[in-house]
């Protein structure tokens, strides 16, 4: 039996063919093809870098899914090491992304190991300073006030 | 090129309630600031934290949150892993007691003659608030022992050895950011210090606290006895009865909190449906 193909647009217009069951992951794309059969989708605000990207990760949720229904604590274990290796290579920008990509199409998984990816950059930055470059953040506190915070988080003995 | 600001709030409460509290993350920029005083996000980071088994842990004076993984039950590794700790505070030692879904502790400060003080672990925040200054002092042999009056009040109990005085304080008001203590009962224990050295295991022991009969029961384990102190200078021992093991007297408070079935948490639940 041959398997039910969807045709995806980026925003450069180039169209990328994915199996349904692959692209079903996000839930608006599994709307919009019981809405619009046969019709290609374009997705205006994705480049095709990160749509590619989005697209790896179905592809790798979706195999993994398929495996005989009864998925093993390993195999799950093996795509949560494939997930943390996926979002480590991708540079921080691009992340964000990846993060905003997953938000719109609404898979919840991708969602979740970006939005860790961040949470876990944060917290491994030394201070406020550090997180500021590392985002882009721009400073819209003074010295009183972030001194301010810092006593008000200390311990009170 | 998206940048974190662009985010949607959403978004970033998403993430940043997924990263441990600390002054950093709240000094980055305003916007982040003004979360940690919203209510929704508190709840949600909470909620996200309690997913991690955490514990407090005081090593070499500095107490630290840690969050655990113990390895063993799925792949026959054994041992203890620490996934990330946080310095919480500067304190040598903590003994904890528990009320109304609060942790309180008795913590000896490194400074300032290992004076002792109450504190309440705030889960919201992750850090400690201060209760009470106990005038005591471990290093002297004063003893501070906690303990509840049903299932409402905070107790504590004193023996200060230089003044020889027992001294049991009880809460008045137990509230977010302020708790508030009344004397309970106050006695002279100088003229029965004869009666041995059971001072010294005194902090070791727990106490009950009788408020209609204005009465408190503290037992010594070491020495398998109770000593029921009262108004007016009371003071009498009782002989828990022979027993080869140290007898162990708790309050008993049944509590009428529904346990609800199938109630999963936040971070379970997402765990569910993900993978």
């Amino acid at each position: 039996m041959s398997k039910k193909m969807i045709v995806l647009k980026s925003s450069e217009g180039v169209s990328f063919v994915v199996e349904e069951a692959v692209a079903r992951q996000s839930k608006i794309i599994s709307f919009l093809v019981e809405e619009f059969p046969d019709r290609e989708l374009p997705l205006t605000n994705m480049t095709s870098e990160i749509l590619r990207k989005t697209i790896e990760y179905c592809k790798k949720h979706v195999v993994e899914d398929d495996g005989g229904g009864d998925s093993s604590s390993s195999s799950s274990g093996d795509l949560k090491e494939w997930d943390v290796k996926f979002v480590a290579e991708i540079d921080q920008p691009r992340l964000m992304d990846l993060l905003m990509a997953a938000n719109y199409l609404d898979i919840p998984s991708l969602l979740d190991v970006t939005c860790q990816k961040v949470a876990d950059t944060i917290a491994a930055c030394n201070d406020e300073k550090e997180i500021r470059a590392t985002f882009n953040i721009e400073n819209d506190f003074t010295e009183e006030e972030v001194e301010a915070i810092r006593m008000e988080n200390q311990y009170p003995i | 090129m998206t940048r974190i600001s662009d985010l949607s709030q959403d978004l970033i409460e998403e993430i940043l309630s997924r990263v441990p509290l600390a002054s950093k993350v709240r000094s980055t920029c305003k916007q982040w600031n003004s979360l940690y005083k919203d209510e929704s996000f508190t709840k949600k980071h909470r909620g996200k934290a309690a997913s991690d088994t955490m514990v407090i842990m005081v090593c070499n004076s500095r107490p630290c949150l840690v969050s655990v993984k113990l390895q063993g039950v799925h792949n026959q590794k054994y041992g203890l892993v620490e996934l990330s700790s946080k310095l919480i505070g500067k304190l040598n030692r903590i003994k904890g007691f528990s009320l109304k879904g609060n942790t309180y502790f008795v913590a000896q400060g490194r400074e300032e003659g290992l004076r002792e003080s109450l504190i309440c672990f705030d889960f919201t925040s992750e850090r400690f608030r201060h209760c009470l200054d106990l005038e005591s002092n471990y290093s002297k042999g004063d003893s501070v022992i906690l303990s509840s009056v049903g299932e409402e009040q905070l107790a504590v109990l004193f023996h200060r050895v230089d003044t020889y005085e027992i001294e049991i304080r009880i809460t008045t008001k137990i509230e977010a950011d302020d708790v508030t203590w009344t004397s309970f009962l106050k006695i002279d224990v100088e003229p029965f210090e004869s009666s041995g050295m059971f001072w010294k295991f005194l902090r070791y022991g727990i106490f009950y606290v009788d408020e209609k009969n204005k009465a408190a029961l503290s037992c010594d384990y070491h020495f398998s006895r109770a000593y029921v102190i009262g108004e007016d200078n009371y003071f009498k021992v009782v002989s828990l009865g022979e027993s080869t093991g140290s007898p162990v007297v708790c309050s008993y408070v049944p509590s009428s909190m529904q346990i609800q079935k199938g109630q999963v948490h936040a971070g379970a639940k997402r765990k569910v449906r993900d993978y």
